[in-house]
């Protein structure tokens, strides 16, 4: 199968997205913007980020409130949580312990987060989520699932959760995608969009060691204008990706950055292959 | 943070008063310099997402000429004259002189490129002058600078100031169309946060 044939998922600008091998990440266009394609081919987890602006120090962004709504019916999964959250600088704003509990307190968050245990009982997880969407499209939810495996996180994702906690907990992966979530709306940011790809990437199952990178963008389309900061937002950008990208440690294995053209990037699973189209060619890195 | 969405009917209106009297003397410009008599006034004021700003202007990967400038003075923002590339050359042709279809790309000569500046620095002034008159402000455009590319990847440039702090934002401007020519760009103004709720407080100023 070519690429060509290949359903694709487009991650818009200042957005991440991901997929399992079954789908090409694109992202169009990028001008001072990177794409950022992350994979693990051995666990076949892929991401991709279209990042933006270097860095949310620059943001005047309302900051995200840290209440939740934590549903849970079993007493030790429930503080378990709570306390992984209060020693996390999150606050719990409601409890609950069956569904229509947590349906009607729901409406009480001032921010529409909440973390549903996928057996809770009455509605279960999922139908309860789907209640809550329904009065509230913008709802955030984690489903909370026992010992998932990749199949079940990957239905419960199907089923519209934001994410999925994996019970037992790993204290700094239930802070990491909870965050992740909480953030969604700040993946403009390269050093808030790499960080939760990754850890998105690490609970669908890749190995943060094995992840490696290719990217391209960052390039300084009006090509006249004198270096002053907003001229080298593209340079500032590329430095910003590589920057968290040693941090975790992922080794960059191809790039193709900065000079005055914009380039539209497709990252085929099957080659691991980042194809580059500009206005007037097209290549492979 | 300003929430954009919030301004009140007024005050809309308002903004797009500007937009209106700004395309007016666009329109005007245009037709002197042509030597035409061409309908070309459409003021075009919206609210628009960060994610569908390359859709309103013909698709990420259509490939434009924009002539970008940055607006300084007691207001500051930026400016974009943007045309799919067809629309680009027939302009430069127009001006030139020439039958439509003689330029083949923007860059092919100087002729080209700077033709399209000057033009794009005449209307940027015809605009910016009818707003500094109405608002009492002075306003000075910087240098242009010209590229030849993906609409995403053009507007990229525009989006680094609002993309601190808001997901979408207020676009001034105008179409431009030449009637009996395939010439169809757009000319937008984008206000810097601070300058936005000052061009507010001017407008409150004038109108109550």
């Amino acid at each position: 199968m070519t690429m060509r044939d290949k359903t694709e998922l487009v991650v818009g600008i200042g957005k991440i997205g991901m997929s399992y091998g079954d789908t090409v990440l694109v992202s169009i266009g990028l001008g001072s913007c990177v794409g950022v394609a992350l994979f693990d081919q051995v666990n076949k987890v892929f991401g991709m980020a279209h990042i933006m602006l270097p860095n949310s120090a620059d943001s005047h962004l309302e900051s995200p409130n840290m209440t939740i709504l934590l549903s849970e019916h079993d007493t030790s999964t429930f503080n378990q949580l709570k306390d992984i959250y209060s020693k996390n600088e999150f606050s719990i704003a409601e409890e609950a312990h069956e569904s229509f509990e947590a349906i009607r307190k729901y409406d009480s968050l001032t921010m529409g987060m909440v973390i549903l245990s996928r057996y809770l009982p009455r509605l279960q997880g999922v139908e309860t989520m789907k209640r809550i969407r329904e009065k509230d499209r913008e709802s955030r939810v984690i489903l909370i699932s026992p010992q998932s495996d990749r199949q079940s996180v990957k239905m419960l994702l199907d089923e519209g959760a934001d994410e999925v906690l994996m019970d037992p907990f790993d204290e700094r992966k239930v802070v990491e995608v909870t965050k992740s979530v909480i953030f969604h709306n700040q993946t403009r940011f390269a050093d808030v969009a790499l960080p939760i790809l990754i850890y998105k990437m690490v609970n669908r199952g890749a190995r943060i060691d094995l992840i490696r990178a290719k990217i391209a963008g960052g390039a300084n389309i009006f090509s006249t204008m004198h270096p002053t900061d907003i001229g080298k937002i593209g340079d500032r950008n590329v430095l910003s990706v590589k920057a968290q990208l040693e941090k975790h440690r992922i080794r960059i294995l191809a790039e193709d950055v900065g000079m005055n053209f914009g380039r539209t990037v497709r990252f085929d699973p099957d080659t691991l292959m980042l194809c580059i189209r500009t206005k007037n060619k097209e290549y492979s890195i | 943070m300003i929430d954009m969405i919030r301004l009140t009917e007024m005050e809309f209106d308002a903004l797009k008063e500007i937009g209106n009297i700004g395309a007016g003397h666009i329109a005007t410009s245009l037709s002197k310099m042509l030597g035409k008599d061409v309908e070309i006034n459409i003021p075009d004021t919206r609210f628009i997402g960060i994610d569908g700003f390359a859709d309103y202007l013909g698709g990420p990967e259509r490939i434009a000429s924009a002539i970008y400038l940055r607006i300084e003075g007691n207001l500051k923002g930026e400016a974009m004259f943007i045309f799919p590339e067809k629309g680009g050359l027939e302009l430069i042709d127009l001006m030139l002189g020439k039958p439509p279809g003689t330029t083949k790309s923007i860059d092919e000569t100087m002729l080209g490129e700077s033709a399209f500046t000057e033009l794009a620095t005449i209307l940027t002034s015809a605009f910016l002058n009818a707003m500094s008159r109405m608002l009492d402000v002075t306003i000075l455009p910087s240098p242009p600078h010209v590229a030849t590319d993906f609409v995403q990847s053009l507007v990229d440039m525009l989006l680094i100031e609002v993309g601190t702090y808001a997901d979408s934002f207020l676009s001034v401007g105008t179409k431009i169309e030449v009637s009996g020519y395939n010439i169809n760009g757009k000319f937008l103004i984008l206000f810097d946060r601070d300058s936005l709720l000052e061009v507010l407080d001017r407008l409150h100023d004038k109108f109550g």
